[in-house]
C-alpha cells in the first residue's frame, strides 16, 4: 500500500505501518502472556483460536474489487500477503505454546456479501433499538 | 502577518497532553503560509485517533486570530508520516524535566514485533532500573513506567 497509486491511500498506509507496528508488539504481548500463562489462560487462548483460526482463510482471499485495485496499481494482491504473515503468526502462537489448528476448507464469504444464517440474528439484534424507538437521537 | 510572526504565535500553543511543549516543539506544523492577514497552517497528525487534534485546531485558530490574523485555515496532511524521531534534542530535555521520559529511536522498518521492552531511564533519577506497569499511562501515546531505584512512578513518551 506504500506503494500505491494512490496517493491518498499510499499516505494513509505510511501513517496506518507504525500504528500498526504498535498493535503488533501489544498483541505478542498478550498472546504470550494468556498462552503461555495459566492452564486457564492456555485453555481459553486454545478455544479462541480453534474457533477463530478458519477465518484467517478470507484475510488471503480476495475478490474482484481487491483484484481490480491490484491490476492498477492502487492495492495489493492479498494472496502474495500470506507469507509475510506464515513468518510472523504461527511462530508467535508457538512460542506462547499455543496449537495452529489444522487447515479446514471452510471460507467465509461475507465480504462477497454470501452470510450464514447467524446474520438475521445479529441484524434483529442490532436494530432492536431502533426499532423499539422510531427516530431517537442521543 | 508575516510567517514570522505566524510561527512565534504558533510556538506558544502548547500540546493539550503535554502542555511542557509546543505544537510547534511536538513537529506537527508543517507550513505556515501567509497572505496579508491570512494564513493557512498545514498541520499532520501525530497518531490517527489521537484525541487532542481537534482542540489543537482550535488552538491554532485562536492564537493566529489573537496574533492579528483575520483569516484561518487548517489544513492536515497525512505525509510524511509523523513521527517522535522529529522531536529535538531541547524538548526531549524538557519532557525529560517534565517528568516524562521521552521517545527512544523508532524501530527500523520491517522490524518483527519486539517482544522485549527497551530499558527506558528514569526521568528523576537517571537509572535504567525500571519496569513498565501499563502500555497506556494518563494518554495512549504514553506509557506507565515505574523507577525501581528511586521508586517513582513516571510516564514514558512512545516511540512511534
Amino acid at each position: 500500500m506504500l506503494d500505491s497509486a494512490d496517493p491518498a491511500l499510499a499516505a494513509i498506509a505510511a501513517k496506518s505501518r507504525k500504528e500498526t507496528r504498535y498493535h503488533c508488539e501489544h498483541l505478542a504481548e498478550w498472546v504470550l502472556r494468556l498462552g503461555d500463562g495459566t492452564d486457564e489462560s492456555h485453555a481459553r487462548m486454545q478455544a479462541a483460536l480453534n474457533d477463530l483460526f478458519p477465518y484467517t482463510g478470507e484475510l488471503f482471499a480476495g475478490d474482484d474489487t481487491d483484484a481490480a485495485a491490484a491490476a492498477h496499481g492502487i492495492g495489493p494482491d492479498v494472496s502474495a500477503l500470506r507469507p509475510a504473515w506464515e513468518q510472523t503468526v504461527p511462530p508467535l502462537l508457538a512460542a506462547a505454546t499455543l496449537e495452529v489448528p489444522v487447515a479446514t476448507p471452510f471460507r467465509a464469504t461475507g465480504r462477497s456479501g454470501r452470510h450464514s444464517e447467524h446474520l438475521g440474528f445479529l441484524l434483529a439484534e442490532m436494530q432492536s433499538l431502533a426499532r423499539a424507538h422510531p427516530g431517537a437521537t442521543w | 502577518m508575516n510567517a514570522d510572526t505566524a510561527w512565534a504565535a504558533l510556538a506558544a500553543v502548547p500540546d493539550p497532553e503535554i502542555p511542557a511543549i509546543s505544537i510547534v516543539d511536538l513537529g506537527i506544523v508543517r507550513e505556515v503560509d501567509c497572505v496579508a492577514d491570512r494564513v493557512t497552517v498545514t498541520v499532520t497528525p501525530t497518531y490517527a485517533g489521537c484525541p487532542a487534534t481537534e482542540l489543537i485546531r482550535t488552538d491554532i485558530e485562536r492564537a493566529l486570530r489573537d496574533a492579528g490574523a483575520s483569516e484561518v485555515t487548517v489544513r492536515t496532511v497525512l505525509s510524511p508520516a509523523w513521527t517522535t524521531d522529529w522531536l529535538s534534542a531541547d524538548t526531549r530535555a524538557r519532557l525529560a524535566a517534565h517528568g516524562i521520559a521521552p521517545p527512544q529511536a523508532t524501530a527500523a522498518d520491517g522490524a518483527r514485533p519486539l517482544v522485549f521492552r527497551p530499558r527506558v531511564p528514569c526521568p528523576r533519577c537517571g537509572s535504567r532500573d525500571t519496569e513498565q506497569l501499563s502500555a497506556f499511562g494518563a494518554t495512549a501515546c504514553k506509557a506507565l513506567y515505574r523507577c525501581t531505584a528511586c521508586r517513582e512512578p513516571f510516564e514514558y513518551f512512545k516511540p512511534i
